[in-house]
């Protein structure tokens, strides 16, 4: 599915990279043609004001070639009739080439947002899809350290407002109240061993950050306001006790019950 | 497994994978139904559905033997498994049974 999406979306980069260029020549080549009409345009308008004021003197002195003269000047303010004819309609191309110009510089910077958008598309899904395969070739319930587990909990810590009263960012983690870690000396030594946060008053979504406590066995969130909780709690294959009473929840995700690993679980009541 | 006291309408059929689950607290939910899975966790020794929205449980539930209390207060019953139906095999096996 992230493949195809991939593929969907760098290929509408590619449509629009393409449509894109299409256009930036077509304004090129209307811009050029712009300016042969306005150069065109000038001169026939030059030419027939130098007509006219030739026919004018011709007309006025009465003398000169005579008939011959009268003739030449008519001949001269029609010229200079077709030429400001001329002119009018090559200004009016220039008119219809610049208002082409700017529908194409519109359409391709409204493409080049399009192209951009798809490239961001296009890398979040690739992000997506390395870290999926990374997940799959390195589970995350056979990796963590001491250092992913603070990550976790900074992470949680920066989208729940309650925990950012709680915890204070300039004291170690393992002081931050509510959570255990396992004992030096043990298999656990350091990690993440047990969340406690009764009655905290925890708002909206426990985050997925939270699937990184691996050696986590008791995640007790009891009697807050939670609206939700991710389906990366599956891979939290070390819990044992789950308590979610008292919260807001009008869900829980299947993954809860996915895991083969996930066969210690005890007992706790809370009410 | 502590989900009482919440607003659930459901919960997933896959948590019947958890077959060494001992404790399943789904009381005071909104839950019309309960997944058939549940009668795999036959370790279960506590299995709290009171204050719901129950019509009826699936007759698979009438497995969990290994109860030792069962609460079904405050749902609208109509039907349980013969196994939990009163003077059934889970009361004789001396499971408290509150109905």
């Amino acid at each position: 599915m992230r493949r195809y999406i991939k593929a969907r979306v760098s290929e509408r980069a590619e449509a629009a990279k393409v449509e894109a260029e299409e256009l930036r020549e077509a304004r090129q080549l209307l811009q050029a043609k712009g300016a042969e009409s306005t150069a065109r345009a000038e001169e026939a308008r030059r030419r027939a004001e130098e007509a006219g004021a030739a026919a004018a003197s011709g007309g006025g002195g009465g003398g000169g070639g005579g008939g011959g003269g009268d003739a030449s000047a008519n001949a001269m303010v029609a010229a200079a009739g077709k030429l400001a004819a001329e002119a009018e309609v090559l200004s009016a191309q220039v008119r219809d080439a610049t208002a082409a110009q700017e529908a194409a510089a519109v359409r391709e910077r409204e493409l080049q947002d399009a192209l951009a958008e798809a490239e961001g598309a296009g890398a979040t899904a690739t992000t997506v899809e390395e870290a999926a395969v990374k997940v799959a070739k390195d589970p995350p319930a056979a990796g963590g350290s001491t250092e992913s587990d603070a990550d976790a909990l900074r992470a949680w810590r920066a989208e729940c407002p309650e925990l950012r009263k709680l915890w204070d960012e300039s004291e170690p983690v393992t002081e931050w109240e509510g959570v255990t870690f396992g004992e030096a000396g043990g298999a656990d030594a350091g990690r993440v061993v047990g969340i406690d946060f009764e009655n905290k008053g925890l708002t909206g979504d426990v985050p997925a950050a939270l699937g990184g406590l691996t050696a986590l066995t008791s995640l007790d969130l009891h009697e807050n306001q939670l609206t939700s909780v991710p389906e990366e709690l599956g891979e939290l294959t070390a819990l044992e006790t789950l308590i979610l009473s008292k919260n807001q929840l009008t869900s829980v995700p299947a993954a809860l019950g996915v895991s083969p690993r996930w066969s210690g679980w005890a007992s706790t009541r809370t009410s | 497994m502590g989900l009482n006291e919440n607003q659930l309408t459901s919960v997933p059929s896959a948590l019947g994978e958890l077959t060494a689950l001992t404790g399943l607290y789904l009381d005071g939910n909104q839950l019309t139904s309960v997944p058939e899975e549940l009668g795999h966790l036959t370790a279960l020794t506590s299995l709290e559905l009171h204050e719901n929205r129950l019509t009826s449980v699936p007759a698979e539930l009438g497995k969990l033997i290994a109860l030792d209390g069962l609460d079904l207060r405050g749902n609208q019953l109509t039907s349980v498994p013969a196994e939990w139906e009163e003077g059934g095999a889970l009361e004789k096996s001396g499971c408290h049974i509150d109905r």
